[in-house]
């Protein structure tokens, strides 16, 4: 097991929270688009298959962990030697500082084209960094207190779908199953990339106070967003009409036009602003996890490996400049996700049983 | 530092150069022997002397020292002859007595003058329910006021002396078996650290022991009300009272305690948790209330409503300054107010408030200078920052408003949303006597929500706060405390 | 520590440069209403409406520019003002009849992409020009502000059925219905309303005129506060509020030809009658009556949207929902000679607080 103080250890239950916070972030915005264009109206369909996939992964995740005492980097290292097993783990880390450099730059693009068209890309960044930066050198217990509050505290939004509701045509959804089962998979598994953020318990179990007990709040976080998605596809197919829908890039924000308030006119500026909250804790923990692979791997202190890390993420904001090299981005970091976890990850469960049998132990 | 006097007579030497320090010469009558009678005399009280020592020193046969002490009626008497004691003590109000002038052996006679002001109602912390004494700045008093609330042999008190100069007495009390030992451990510790030259008040206390100085939340709480105190100490807090100061300070705290008030808890259940969420309301508004003018007439005029809309124009008409100049102006103007308020003497504040407040707002709008709308704003956020129950709180909250204005000015309600994560970080950062200041809420304690935002009835509060990590969690009974009766029994 | 000092030294460096163009409420125009015309051919005119506020009463001002394609209008008009123009507040667009039959799409997606223009703006054809609509001076608070109270009263309490931004664009996209938008005139001092007008895809190509609405409206979309009149014979008035109504469309037959059952449930209560008592049998009567008009002038508006060949009630995208496999394309192709039937179910709840 990896030693971790238990100062520096959350409660089994705060799983939920670190992966319902991590699994929701700027996908949010506009995943119905992509889904709906394979699936049509059946895409809430889909949502609910790539809901129980990710179930499926994360059995495997905790076997996996379970065989490696809670250490994956050491399960790398074991199964594969020094060498290959230390660049496998730190193209993990590439990933997270990846994840949480895309999430920061999509942000930003959805500010300058619903908020600020004269936002600065390098001057927001810098100070999200900063803020960043200072909640992850506060430590997991730090990063963790932001996962929950920002998740507590922006879940009011679900209220104002509320304001949807007069404007949607459930009858858009019948009939059920108009779809080919084929194309509702390829819809599905589209769907796994805005399912994505769970492999983080990787590395932050060691985190966990009794860590084998957080199995049930990690499948409690996956059913939650999995209903979340499912509610949030629902109400975008009856709003729009499927060819309306194809227009939108970020059709949560477009739905939020329609809320009005007797005090607030419009309330996508609100959604926004608060989905600065929502933002957060995927690009910290990205950041954290990223770091945290930098310390195990490489003689160097956590401090140092994120400082590293931020600015190359600073830096490699400042190289996109539009809307076609964010989608690129995008594209690119959930196919490298859904690789890892529908791809590597059950051909390392395969290979650690195999392992398992002929030498005994792991 | 001087290295200490040699020997009790270069002690007095010393003493001696102040005029308030008096050696008298007097002849016992039966006997005939000298006493040298030494003492600081502001620090004495004459009258206890003349009544109670000096017969007994004057008119009394004795041949010692020994038998002197045996034959007054006053238990502090012993004989001493280390030249730090006897200074300490005269310096406190002693009687030193010799037989001859240089001996270096005396008797040491209490007869402290104690003068203090009587209990009085508190004055910060009003309620309007509830008990009415509070503390004053006699230890002695205020530890009086405790023990009567809780009499019994677990209520511990552990004294220390701070201060190079000032050698203020610093009294830790918790409850025996209640209280985390941890907790206690890391007050005494902390006191014992503490290097400083003239301890005043327990004020300084906290800014020198707080685990974070620069923060501008307060990490302890102070309260003048004995029977906060005692309550707080039944949770299995720990408070520490300082000799001189009528604020005792209570830890480990939260952010929420600060915002409850000590009437809470006179008050019916479901009225205190209205009052508590009126509250909690109030300093979000007051907190956000001027950002978020900033952040809408800067950047969000689609925001607004469009019967607003025309109110909000023909008030910024005239105005010939930006949204965030007007702010600043205002708020500004609002805390020189409450600052002259403050300093000046009360009957005297109270007209330059209304004075004030009616005039400059009345005019500075007149003037065009600030728009109407903004002066409501402002005043109803001044006014939603006093309703903190704790006065420092209330000083922070103020504080608190300017980044947020800054950030507001800069992006908007981006900004706003912006500078709420720094300040939620900043929090999450902080510990009171190392235990998370967020708490119930985060670390979350469910349980201990019982009494965070609302306060439920006190048969619901039959455990004690599991953030403390008390050594008994349950106060009471929870059943013998519920009621259970059936219809028309 | 030395991060601390690198945080505050970077929030300076933030705040130092954080300039971003401000839009300070009284230093911007605000538009509250646009209007789009045909000024000749390939020409549009535009004309914005501008609220300017005073104390106790609000002025309008116009603005108007004729520009050579859609997208440059109103940036055109930039020119003509001291103080930039902002176009987030637009609550009421409006287009010239002749614009309308022209095609109106590149003027409704110029607002679609529009990330500042909220999904609420009420949209509406304009017999005559918008720009004298808008050059008239309507209410106490401002032209643009009357514009929309008007059109949410009739939408929310009469008879026009619910439009704006979004629902236009929404059945515009849709391949089984088609979009409509309330039709007003200017007369004399005031601004009515006097139909819906009836889109193909983005273009105006029917109206119906007042005494329509109200079935139209029953069958397009939910009725559920207003007051209705009937007619029972020559001198005798029902009138009848609260009406809600409930709408059931289903189908039967073949998908490429289904037939169509409109059935429609109302209930009301009756507010004015003239002559006596309204007893058990004149609610029998009145009922029955207003039953056998639904019916009618239902069925004669259905007929007018085929002959038409025009779909506003939405029965392509009704039917696709019932039948699996839908195609739009063949539903179309037989619309006009569907056979539609329509029945009508009136009950009157109450009388009101007298007999």
């Amino acid at each position: 097991m990896a030693s971790v103080a238990e100062r520096l250890q959350v409660s089994p239950f705060m799983t939920f929270f670190v992966i319902v916070s991590m699994q929701i972030g700027v996908g949010v915005l506009g995943f119905q688009r992509v889904i709906a264009k394979t699936a049509g109206h059946d895409a809430w369909i889909s949502v609910l298959l790539a809901g129980a996939s990710s179930h499926l992964i994360l059995i495997v995740l905790y076997w996996l962990l379970q065989q490696a005492d809670g250490d994956f980097l050491l399960l790398h290292q074991r199964l594969f030697g020094r060498w290959v097993g230390g660049a496998l783990s730190s193209l993990l880390a590439l990933y997270f500082a990846a994840m949480a450099f895309v999430v920061l730059r999509t942000y930003i693009e959805v500010i300058q084209v619903w908020m600020f068209p004269d936002l600065k890309t390098w001057e927001f960044s810098l100070a999200f960094l900063f803020l960043c930066l200072y909640i992850t050198v506060g430590g997991f217990r730090v990063v963790v207190g932001i996962c929950f509050f920002c998740l507590i505290i922006p879940s009011y939004l679900l209220f104002t779908f509320w304001f949807v509701l007069d404007y949607t045509d459930f009858y858009q959804l019948l009939p059920i199953l108009d779809h080919p089962p084929s194309t509702i998979v390829k819809a599905a598994k589209q769907m796994t990339l805005t399912m994505l953020g769970y492999e983080t318990i990787l590395l932050f179990y060691p985190f966990i106070k009794r860590g084998n007990q957080s199995a049930k709040w990690a499948h409690a976080a996956l059913l939650t967003t999995t209903l979340f998605y499912a509610l949030l596809t629902v109400l975008t197919l009856a709003y729009f009409s499927e060819k309306q829908l194809q227009r939108q890039i970020w059709p949560t924000l477009t739905m939020w036009k329609i809320v009005e308030l007797p005090f607030i006119e419009r309330f996508e500026y609100i959604g926004i602003a608060n989905w600065l909250l929502i933002i957060l804790p995927n690009v910290c923990l990205g950041l954290w996890c990223s770091s945290r692979i930098c310390k195990q791997l490489f003689p160097v202190r956590q401090k140092t490996a994120l400082l590293v890390i931020a600015a190359i993420c600073f830096f490699s904001t400042l190289l996109i400049h539009d809307r076609k090299e964010v989608d690129f981005v995008n594209t690119i970091l959930n196919r490298v996700g859904f690789y890892f976890l529908y791809i590597w990850i059950p051909c390392l469960a395969g290979i650690t049983y195999i392992v398992k049998k002929v030498r005994g132990n792991v | 530092m001087t290295a200490p006097p040699p020997s009790v007579w270069a002690t007095l030497q010393t003493l001696g150069s102040s005029m308030d320090f008096q050696t008298k010469v007097y002849r016992n009558d039966t006997s005939g022997l000298y006493l040298w009678v030494s003492y600081i005399k502001p620090m004495v009280d004459i009258e206890t002397v003349a009544r109670s020592i000096f017969p007994y020193l004057f008119h009394r046969p004795f041949s010692s020292l020994e038998d002197i002490r045996q034959a007054l009626p006053i238990d502090d008497a012993y004989i001493s002859s280390d030249p730090n004691d006897v200074k300490a003590k005269l310096l406190e109000g002693y009687l030193f007595v010799r037989l001859h002038e240089t001996d270096e052996t005396g008797l040491l006679i209490k007869a402290q003058k104690t003068l203090e002001r009587t209990l009085t109602i508190p004055e910060v912390e009003f309620s309007v329910v509830g008990p009415k004494e509070s503390f004053i700045e006699s230890l002695e008093t205020n530890l009086y006021l405790l023990r009567k609330r809780i009499p019994i042999d677990r209520l511990t008190v552990k004294m220390t002396r701070v201060g190079t100069l000032s050698k203020t007495k610093v009294a830790v009390v918790y409850i025996d078996g209640i209280a985390n030992p941890d907790n206690v451990q890391t007050v005494l510790q902390r006191i014992e650290q503490v290097e400083f030259d003239e301890m005043i008040d327990s004020s300084y206390i906290v800014q020198i022991i707080s685990d974070n100085r620069h923060s501008p939340f307060p990490q302890l709480l102070d309260t003048e009300h004995p029977d906060r105190v005692a309550a707080v100490l039944a949770e299995g807090k720990v408070a520490i009272i300082v000799d001189g100061s009528p604020h005792v300070l209570i830890g480990p705290t939260t952010l929420v305690e600060f915002f409850s008030s000590f009437e809470d808890y006179f008050l019916n259940w479901t009225i205190a948790s209205f009052f508590r969420l009126i509250r909690l309301f109030s300093v979000t508004f007051s907190i956000l209330i001027t950002p978020i003018y900033v952040a809408t007439l800067n950047y969000h005029y689609e925001l607004i409503p469009k019967d607003l809309l025309g109110t909000l124009i023909t008030s910024r008409r005239e105005i010939p300054f930006p949204p965030i100049l007007e702010v600043l102006f205002l708020e500004l103007t609002i805390e020189l107010l409450r600052e002259a308020g403050a300093r000046l003497p009360t009957k005297v504040g109270q007209t330059i408030g209304i004075v004030g407040g009616i005039v400059i707002g009345t005019a500075s709008v007149e003037a065009g200078l600030t728009s109407n709308v903004l002066l409501i704003l402002v005043a109803l956020a001044a006014l939603a920052s006093f309703t903190t129950p704790v006065y420092k709180i209330g000083n922070t909250i103020r504080l608190m408003r300017f980044p947020f204005i800054l950030f507001a000015e800069m992006w908007g309600l981006l900004g706003v949303a912006f500078c709420f994560c720094i300040v939620m970080t900043h929090l999450l950062y902080l510990t009171s006597l190392g235990r998370p200041f967020l708490a119930p809420l985060y670390p979350p304690r469910w349980r201990d929500l019982k009494d965070a935002f609302i306060r439920l009835p006190f048969t619901s509060q039959s455990k004690r706060p599991e953030t403390l990590r008390t050594e008994q969690p349950i106060r009471f009974n929870r059943k013998k405390a519920k009621e259970k009766r059936d219809i028309d029994e | 520590m030395s991060i601390r000092t690198a945080l505050l030294i970077g929030f300076t460096v933030a705040i130092l440069c954080g300039c971003l163009r401000k839009e300070i409420l009284d230093d911007i125009n605000i538009e509250s209403a646009v209007g789009f015309d045909e000024a000749g051919k390939e020409k549009i005119r535009g004309t914005v409406l501008i609220p300017v506020y005073k104390k106790g009463e609000t002025a309008n001002k116009t603005l108007t520019a004729v520009s050579p394609t859609a997208k440059d209008v109103l940036e055109e008009l930039q020119y003509k003002t001291s103080e930039p123009l902002v176009n987030g507040s637009i609550e009421t667009a409006l287009y010239g009849k002749r614009l309308a039959k022209r095609g109106i799409f590149p003027f409704v997606n110029k607002f679609h992409r529009d990330a500042s223009i909220g999904a609420r703006l009420y949209l509406a054809v304009v017999d005559g020009t918008a720009e004298r609509l808008l050059e008239g001076r309507y209410g106490r608070q401002g032209s643009g502000i009357y514009l929309s109270n008007l059109l949410k009263q009739n939408i929310e309490q009469r008879d026009l059925p619910k439009t704006n931004l979004h629902l236009f664009l929404k059945t515009y996209y849709a391949d089984g219905k088609d979009p409509f938008l309330p039709y007003i005139r200017r007369v004399g001092e005031d601004v009515q309303v006097i139909g819906v007008a009836l889109f193909r895809n983005d273009r105006m190509v029917d109206t119906i005129g007042r005494s329509d609405m109200f079935y139209f409206k029953i069958a397009a979309d939910a009725y559920s506060e207003g007051t209705h009149t009937i007619r029972l014979n020559r001198q005798h008035y029902v009138s009848i509020k609260n009406i809600s109504t409930k709408r059931t469309i289903s189908f039967s037959g073949p998908k490429t030809r289904p037939h169509i059952h409109v059935h429609l449930a109302l209930e009301g209560v009756v507010r004015e009658y003239k002559r006596g008592a309204f007893t058990f049998d004149v609610r029998k009567s009145v009922e029955k009556t207003f039953e056998q008009q639904i019916r009618s002038k239902t069925a004669a508006l259905l007929r007018r949207f085929q002959e038409k060949h025009i779909d506003p009630i939405g029965f392509g995208d009704l039917a696709a929902s019932r039948y699996r496999q839908f195609r739009h394309r063949d539903f179309y192709k037989n619309y006009s000679h569907l056979p539609i039937r329509v029945t009508a179910e009136v009950t009157i709840r109450d009388t009101g607080i007298i007999e």
